[in-house]
């Protein structure tokens, strides 16, 4: 018999990495329906394998894994697990999409994640998620903190000898559970399938699977992670000794034409720095990091000061491609040639291969997506975003990307498919039901106590009959019982029918992890009208019996010792009420560039009014000086189009020649004061977009610029090219400077685009004079990702590549009669052939760096956001959060967050826009229940709380000089109480008093 | 209660050390190091706290006078923070303390302060490995009041 089920959903994301993860949360944000179907077990992706992430060198896991319990968490996400999508029908607005479920055979309700099975299953297979490094059971979770946090069951490796079926003491297993088929009807389909590292077995002279120490980056991941097969130990794998010297090698599998990866895999540089960053942390001994590349691409924000910072700590860089990996005793022997010349031989212990990325395929679903890049990439082009999309391809399917730009894509995404028309109409989503709650006020505590077995989780353990009793002799304890399984669904019908035949009005748990297992039972006790904040949990598994499992009669001590505390503490807990803050449905856009329009028309397109504030009398920023997007689709057209759709819009209202001159406010309420035409004009927005643009450096006295007019920027090439092409025809000899105030002691960072952009250049100028010879002198060519093909036209062309090194810039020495017709000499020094040689060039254009507008700090202020050391707007997370500010209902978009490209802009606009409809689309919001408090009798008005409030959510009030707690700012973590030297805040149920309770009853 | 009997200093003495972990990294730390099954020894009494910036200096003392021969106080990394800059304001407040415990006579290792991220869980084991066998090497905390020799004692 074959399972069918019917579902009706919004939006079906295909692919559980952080990409799909982070479109289906922002499509849940906007009250939206998803499925979100994964192929393997466990939603997470490449992150979760990861150990660190560049350039902030966070804990990858630490950072993923809220991220996939919010998912989890979710009520709008439907996640299906081992499921594949299996056909397509229909059209945007109205697709059927049939999936298959394969069976788990492991009931993740049931589960426990004891991992019982596991230890009796007999049967091993490679383990995927350590890159095969060591094996696993056939019935497995493949991480600790898999979502769903349940085991499974592979069918291709499974013998059904039944034996984790008698292990498993929840009975979760079932060996005859079928699979399902989905019968799917969405409005549109997103397509996460991420990447894979490409096969490198045709490779064969870096010797991978021929020495076992040869090892790919994704294996190096796992080597480092704590998590991993070594537990975190970097060891040569072959002699499982420490390496002393360690050789990583780029572009394998990447920038190689004759192995058909022209495309260059946009990540791997940095990456390889982060590695090698991380075996100097891991090891004892000092290790020798050898990164041999052909140009180092750190184009992302923050990664050239990373790069910096790897030079500073002595990671070495060395210019050169690997011939060869052979074997010399022990060790593996590189051949390459250096820069210098010759060919050098070196010994190294490991070998890690930067393997280039190669997007996911997935047969059934690419007839929905029109391919529009090469090499198997779904690329997305700007002018998709003129009309609502119904397919999506975004992450490392659309290009190859980093983590950031994913995140990036997947709000822009979820925003392009979320404004197709039927979505529209249920656009204000209703706040979560709130159960009715019985006064508690001024009646004396009476506390329940759960003690939990979780099978023999705890009871093997811990003596829960004698933590029960011991319970019941606390103060205030009306009731202690023991539950098998406290998460069960009986036990949660138990705890309900007791707090009705004992009057309870306080709850202990005593079980598992609060962080993982509170909602759950605060749900439980909300439904008999206790405040969820009545609760408390005692951790007596994860903090007791599964690390004190050698010694039961410290562990019995412990959990009773945890069990008084948390009932010292709960019995002062005061209901806690969030407060709910109003929702104002419009959107007020900050600059009127590309990426204020593209905000503007996203926004308005999902059905929410839009202000869109112009300091200038004029839309398209700097767009208008641009021709082509990166790969050659004129700009003009499309900005036409992109501005007369916001113009047209009935939702937008366009305020050109106006500034902004206060701000004020908080998510859902904020508060701008405009200085227009008509002078002083106010109004009140829910979310705010910063889409302020970045200015192209004047580089005055740097190469002879401002001394003479044949000495101009790429910025104003492109308008030449644009208005006078004519003027071109007769140059003969051109000469490009790259990094002119960019990667600099002053500015280290990379403007990311002007390698592209010169190049861009450079083949116009190539058609509009084939007889003109072009000099690029450079210092690493960045075009990253699919951009690299640019570079290969170049150089096929004829464009000459000259490298330089910081200490010897080229030089040019300005005539002194600037006769047009006499050239300006350009002296360049080619640190290949150890030569300077002199060009006579009729033009030198200057790649000027990306430079933050003076007046980000102004706005900064007012919108109490924080500004980056280069002067750009700071994202609240450098990986996951890039369009976010630490100031909640702030977002970013476009250069005024940092250097990018315009397609970057018009995608980063979208998912700020999607992040900003998130907030209008809900009725009302709700604040953190425990927010600070201040006691006004005691508050001395001295500041202090102020000064360390990370959210700007304390003030003082002049008036009465007291400070002030601004309830929908206020994250609660507490800083200013501890702050506070006259004891005057308070932080309602983690108060001091409480602390002391707790102290004391662990005293006795 | 039955603790302050040994503490005396018998042979059957354990130290007992309070932590306070940050709900976002440390607490999830201990939690891993719960699910991957690492065994430490059974000396600490876990105080979840937002963050450790919401802890302060009296919370450290008085845990000392309420009883415990040690303290720990565990924060997510720098950069990580849940709360931004949470865990460095609670650095900076540490710092000062511990010059205030060395004045007051206070042993160093006594109160110990740490960042632990979600994913650490065996370097949370190790962690209160050491902080516990650095407890147990200085003996009991005998409270704030001392004997001084050939003066009279105070009586607490």
């Amino acid at each position: 018999m074959v399972r069918l089920k019917r579902l009706t959903v919004n939006f079906l994301v295909v692919g559980g990495g952080i990409s799909g993860m982070q479109a289906a949360l922002d499509m849940a944000e906007m009250g939206l329906k998803v499925v979100l179907a994964e192929a393997t077990p466990s939603i997470g992706g490449h992150m979760a394998q990861l150990d660190k992430t560049f350039p902030t060198n966070d804990c990858s896991m630490c950072i993923l894994s809220p991220k996939m319990v919010a998912c989890g968490r979710d009520p709008m996400i439907d996640i299906r697990t081992l499921t594949e999508v299996l056909e397509v029908k229909g059209k945007p607005g109205r697709y059927e999409i049939l999936l298959r479920e394969a069976p788990r055979k492991v009931d993740p309700r049931k589960c426990l994640g004891c991992g019982a099975c596991a230890k009796a299953c007999p049967t091993e297979r490679p383990g995927t998620f350590d890159e095969e490094l060591v094996t696993a059971k056939a019935i497995d979770r493949p991480f600790p903190q898999a979502y769903p946090n349940a085991y499974a069951i592979d069918e291709t490796v499974c013998i059904r000898c039944g034996k984790c079926v008698e292990a498993c003491p929840a009975g979760a297993i079932d060996l005859d559970a079928e699979e399902t088929f989905l019968y799917l009807k969405a409005e549109g389909i997103v397509w996460a399938g991420g990447y894979r590292l490409g096969n490198i077995d045709a490779l064969t002279q870096y010797g991978y699977r021929q020495f076992e120490d040869v090892i790919t980056s994704l294996e190096m991941e796992r080597f480092l992670s704590s998590s991993g097969p070594t537990g975190g130990k970097l060891l040569v794998p072959s002699t499982g000794k420490e390496p002393e010297r360690i050789a990583f090698l780029q572009c394998v599998g990447s920038r190689d034409v004759r192995f058909g990866r022209p495309y260059c895999s946009s990540v791997c540089c940095t990456y390889a720095i982060k590695e090698a960053l991380l075996a100097k942390e891991h090891c004892s001994g000092t290790v020798a990091t050898r990164i041999f590349y052909m140009d180092i691409r750190t184009q992302g924000k923050g990664f050239e000061r990373y790069y910096m910072r790897a030079e500073r700590e002595g990671v070495e860089f060395i210019r050169s491609r690997v011939f060869r990996v052979t074997k010399g005793g022990a060790q593996l022997v590189l051949t390459y040639s250096p820069e210098t010349g010759g060919v050098r031989e070196e010994a190294f212990d490991l070998v890690v291969l930067s393997v280039g990325m190669v997007p996911q395929t997935h047969s059934s679903l690419e007839t929905a997506f029109p391919r529009r890049g090469p090499y198997g990439y779904f690329r997305q082009i700007p002018d998709q975003i003129l009309e609502a999309q119904g397919c999506v391809a975004i992450g490392a399917t659309a290009c190859p990307r980093d983590i950031p730009e994913s995140v990036v894509s997947a709000g822009g995404a979820a925003l392009q498919v979320a404004s197709l028309a039927r979505t529209r109409e249920s656009r204000v989503v209703p706040p979560p039901v709130r159960w009715d709650e019985r006064n508690t006020a001024g009646t004396p505590p009476r506390i329940g106590v759960f003690v939990c077995h979780c099978g023999t989780n705890i009871a093997s353990v811990v003596a829960v009959k004698e933590v029960r009793e011991f319970a019941k002799t606390l103060p205030n304890v009306v009731y202690a019982g023991e539950l098998l399984y406290a998460c069960s669904e009986d036990s949660q019908a138990t705890i309900q029918k007791m707090i009705d035949k004992h009057d309870l009005n306080r709850v202990i748990v005593a079980s598992c992890s609060p962080r993982t297992h509170a909602p759950l039972f605060q749900e439980t006790i909300h439904q008999k009208g206790l405040n969820p904040a009545l609760f408390e949990m005692a951790n007596i598994r994860d903090q007791c019996s599964w690390v004190h499992s050698d010694a039961p009669r410290e562990a019995t001590e412990k959990a009773k010792e945890l069990v008084a505390m948390a009932v010292a503490k709960v019995r002062t807990h005061r209901p806690l009420i969030p407060q709910t803050l109003e929702v104002n449905h419009k959107a007020l856009v900050i600059g009127g560039g590309l990426a204020g329009l593209s905000a503007a028309l996203g926004i308005a397109r999902k059905g929410f009014g839009v202000t869109l504030v112009e300091q200038a009398d004029r839309l398209g920023g700097m767009a208008i000086h641009h021709r082509q997007f990166w790969d050659g689709r004129p700009v003009a057209p499309f900005l036409e189009a992109l501005e007369a759709a916001v113009r047209g819009n009935d939702l937008v209202t366009v305020r050109t020649a106006t500034r902004i001159t206060d701000l004020s406010g908080y998510k859902g309420n904020f508060e701008a004061t405009f200085h227009g035409e008509n002078g002083e004009t106010k109004g009140t927005f829910g979310a705010v977009i910063i889409a302020t643009g970045a200015n192209e450096w004047q580089p005055k006295g740097m190469y002879g610029f401002g001394q003479d007019e044949r000495i101009l920027t790429q910025t104003a090439l492109s308008d030449l090219i644009e208005q006078s092409p004519e003027r071109l025809k007769r140059l003969r000899r051109i000469v490009m400077i790259q990094c002119v105030g960019s990667r600099t002691e002053e500015r280290p960072y990379c403007s990311r685009v002007c390698c592209t952009h010169a190049i861009q250049n450079a083949l116009a100028l190539n058609q509009i004079a084939p007889e003109a010879q072009i000099v690029i002198a450079y210092r690493d060519i960045r075009t990253y990702g699919l951009r690299e093909d640019l570079y290969r036209t170049a150089r096929e062309k004829g464009i000459l590549f000259v490298r330089y090194d910081p200490e010897r810039p080229p030089e040019v020495a300005v005539p002194e009669d600037r006769e047009i017709t006499r050239p300006i000499p350009v002296r360049l020094y080619d640190p290949i052939l150890e030569t300077t040689f002199e060009v006579p060039a009729q033009m030198v254009v200057l790649a000027a760096a990306t430079v933050p507008l003076e007046t980000n700090r102004e706005l900064a202020q007012m919108a109490k956001v924080t500004l980056d050391p280069d002067g750009f707007f700071l994202e609240a997370h450098a990986k996951l959060r890039p369009v976010d500010c630490a100031m909640e209902g702030v977002f970013l978009a476009g250069t005024a967050q940092g250097p990018k490209d315009m397609g970057e802009t018009i995608e980063q606009a979208f998912a700020a826009a999607a992040r900003a409809c998130g907030i209008l689309s809900k009725q009302a919001l709700e604040g953190e229940a425990s927010v600070a408090e201040v006691d006004t009798s005691r508050c001395a008005g001295c500041g202090l709380c102020e000064l360390v409030c990370p959210f700007h959510a304390i003030t003082i009030d002049d008036s009465k000089q007291v400070s002030v707690v601004n309830a929908a700012l206020c994250k609660g973590c507490g800083a200013c109480v501890a702050s506070c030297r006259n004891g005057a805040l308070h932080l309602p149920n983690t108060d001091d008093a409480q602390m002391v309770d707790m102290l004391k009853a662990l005293n006795g | 209660m039955a603790e302050q009997a040994h503490k005396t200093g018998t042979s059957s003495w354990e130290p007992r050390i309070v932590a306070f972990l940050c709900r976002w990294c440390s607490y999830a730390g201990a939690d891993l190091a719960g699910v991957s099954r690492i065994s430490y020894p059974p000396t600490t009494r876990v105080i979840l706290v937002p963050c450790s910036s919401r802890i302060s200096p009296y919370h450290i003392l008085k845990a000392l006078i309420e009883g415990a021969d040690g303290v720990l106080v565990s924060g997510c990394h720098p950069g990580d923070c849940h709360y931004l800059t949470g865990n460095l304001l609670a650095r900076r407040r540490f710092i000062l303390l511990k010059r205030l415990l060395a004045y007051l006579g206070i042993e160093e290792a006594r109160v110990k302060f740490s960042w632990i991220s979600a994913s650490e869980g065996e370097e949370f084991a190790q962690l209160i490995r050491e902080v516990t066998e650095e407890v147990r090497a200085i003996g009991p905390f005998h409270g704030f009041l001392r004997e001084v020799p050939g003066e009279e004692t105070h009586d607490g």
